[in-house]
């Protein structure tokens, strides 16, 4: 963990081709290691990588864009054309997409070198547990520990120097808080779901993983923007986040909502770091007063009865037809369940399992309705604060990464790890984990949530806080 | 609320899934506590609240109706288990 690559560092250094090349063995090496030693990826980009390496090397890609020659790495369930996309599934163990997702051609067409596609929990369900078909994501922190993704893993390494998932329920941004990266789920709308293999399309949004501020805007100003094959992306052009970034923090108010610390699982390490944290916001001018949200605290349990639902009828076409793995059945039935039943874990089973039991007659009108009414309240309630107050801020996980021996006890079909990150996925605020390191010891994160489309203001703050 | 194995077996099929029974036990359990859990949110002032299934307002917008490029034949079908040129090939439908 002593790596710290970041994209302001390395465009610095891109005018001499000795210089260049040492900067991409180096990252080769890294992204070895990543692989090796951490199981990060699951496919490494070899072919294309080297051909890129070598590009670089030459100086070729100079100044096409701030983005050119810096080192990605995607989340496995963003599709790629020259790279399989398993989504951690057996079931999609060679699959190989005839398309690129959106974001994916917009970092190659700003000349971005994507190193490999990063270990994923299965479709994105686990949320930030970081277990898949293809093992464990392992923490550069503390190698029994979960890295909450290999994407996670890979930027915490320098294997790349940001890289790009999916967020659900607060995956991306728990798995930040567990490598001590910055994560952030923009406004749903504001980046392009399409090429995404996402569970629950109401819930999913692509998000970005980076070490640095200045890092995140600039991904996020590249890949921001309106897609047609999307309808979710509204017509609101991305701003110039960098110049947001100059902006002023003092007197930003910041909402803490009443019984953060309450929370039953919240480690006493977490709330020491988080209040630690608190303290600085209030040193860089910002303004913290404490708010209700009533039903906040709701999101989890919410966010994991929609989210089962989705996924339920999403992953309903991996059936063995057209792609992915196929069970040798007598008849069609038995081939549906058989290649399903071999092909998906024992947790996304029983995960869309419990979406069917919502979905059915006897359980729709008593559970599922009355959680989009809820939904709805953590909406209502989110928009009333965020006209009194800027933004809302709370841990972004109640405790540092677990242990995988301990993992069965903090991930279920719904998960502790979502009760401050979901609220912001049910209502579609953007919501950014800033990193909050400890002396020596594992990190944490400190989440900000923000109006629509105000992720500016909230990397502001981060900015800030890390000079 | 007391929900039944048969209910998890139920919900199986129709996701097109076997569960082992240590699993079907393992979702009777979690499913009963987070149903109670949802069951205590549940107050008379949801009563009126409208459902919210997308977090923005969502409304079916169609672009104009444009000739575009497609996906070849060959490359859509390319990841079938089973296939020839134009069609899926399947075990047979009724069973024997």
């Amino acid at each position: 963990m002593k790596n710290s690559n970041t994209l302001t560092g390395k465009k610095k250094k891109n005018s001499k081709e000795s210089v260049l090349t040492g900067i991409s063995q180096e990252m080769l090496s890294l992204v070895g290691t990543a692989k090796e030693e951490y199981n990060a990826f699951i496919t490494l980009n070899d072919h294309n990588l080297e051909k890129q390496v070598s590009d670089l090397s030459m100086g070729e890609k100079e100044e096409k864009n701030s983005l050119s020659g810096i080192p990605a790495v995607l989340g496995d369930n963003l599709c790629t054309e020259e790279m399989r996309t398993t989504c951690g599934s057996k079931i999609l163990e060679n699959y190989q997409s005839p398309f690129n997702a959106f974001v994916v051609d917009k970092l190659k067409d700003a000349g971005v070198m994507i190193v490999g596609k990063a270990n994923v929990d299965e479709f994105g369900v686990g949320d930030s547990r970081g277990v898949s078909y293809f093992g464990p994501s392992k923490n550069p922190w503390d190698i029994s520990r979960t890295a909450g993704s290999g994407t996670a893993s890979a930027v915490a390494l320098g294997a790349a120097v940001f890289g790009l998932g999916s967020d659900a329920r607060g995956g991306l941004r728990q798995s930040a808080a567990y490598s001590g990266l910055a994560g952030l789920k923009p406004s749903y709308g504001r980046i392009s779901r399409w090429g995404l293999i996402d569970y629950a399309p109401s819930l999913d949004q692509v998000g970005i993983l980076a070490k640095t501020a200045v890092d995140i805007a600039l991904v996020l100003e590249c890949t921001a923007g309106e897609d047609y094959r999307d309808l979710s992306t509204l017509n609101n052009p991305a701003p110039k986040y960098l110049d947001i970034l100059e902006g002023k923090v003092e007197e930003i108010t910041i909402g803490l909502p009443g019984g953060w610390n309450d929370v039953e699982t919240l480690e006493p390490e977490v709330k020491a770091l988080f209040e630690k944290e608190l303290a600085k916001l209030k040193e860089i001018g910002c303004i913290i007063v404490e708010v209700d949200l009533p039903h906040f605290f709701k999101a989890s349990a919410t966010a994991c009865i929609i989210g089962a639902v989705e996924a339920f009828s999403n992953l309903a076409n991996y059936d063995g037809v057209r792609f992915g793995f196929r069970s040798r059945s007598k008849h069609l039935q038995e081939m549906y369940i058989e290649s399903r039943t071999e092909g998906l874990s024992s947790f996304l089973k029983q995960f869309l399992t419990f979406g069917a039991l919502v979905s059915s007659e006897s359980h729709y009108n008593e559970i599922f309705l009355p959680a989009q009414k809820i939904r709805t309240k953590i909406k209502e309630e989110l928009e009333e604060i965020l006209k009194t107050v800027d933004m809302v801020v709370t841990p972004t996980v109640p405790f540092r990464a677990p242990l995988f021996l301990d993992l069965d006890s903090c991930y279920g079909l719904d998960s502790s790890a979502n009760i401050f990150t979901a609220a912001a996925n049910l209502a579609g605020n953007p919501a950014l984990s800033v990193p909050v390191k400890s002396d020596g010891d594992l990190p944490a994160g400190l989440q900000l949530i923000g109006k629509f489309f105000d992720e500016g203001k909230m990397l502001s703050i981060m900015n800030i806080l890390q000079k | 609320m007391n929900l039944s194995s048969q209910e998890i077996k139920d919900a199986a099929w129709d996701a097109r899934l076997e569960l082992s029974s240590q699993e079907e036990d393992a979702l009777l359990q979690e499913a009963q506590q987070l149903f109670k859990k949802v069951k205590s949110f549940i107050d008379p002032t949801l009563e009126n609240v409208p459902l919210t299934f997308f977090p923005i307002p969502s409304t079916a917008v169609l672009r104009e109706d444009e000739v575009q490029p497609s996906l070849p034949v060959s490359k859509a079908m390319a990841n079938a288990p089973d296939a020839d040129d134009h069609c899926y090939h399947v075990p047979r439908i009724i069973e024997e």
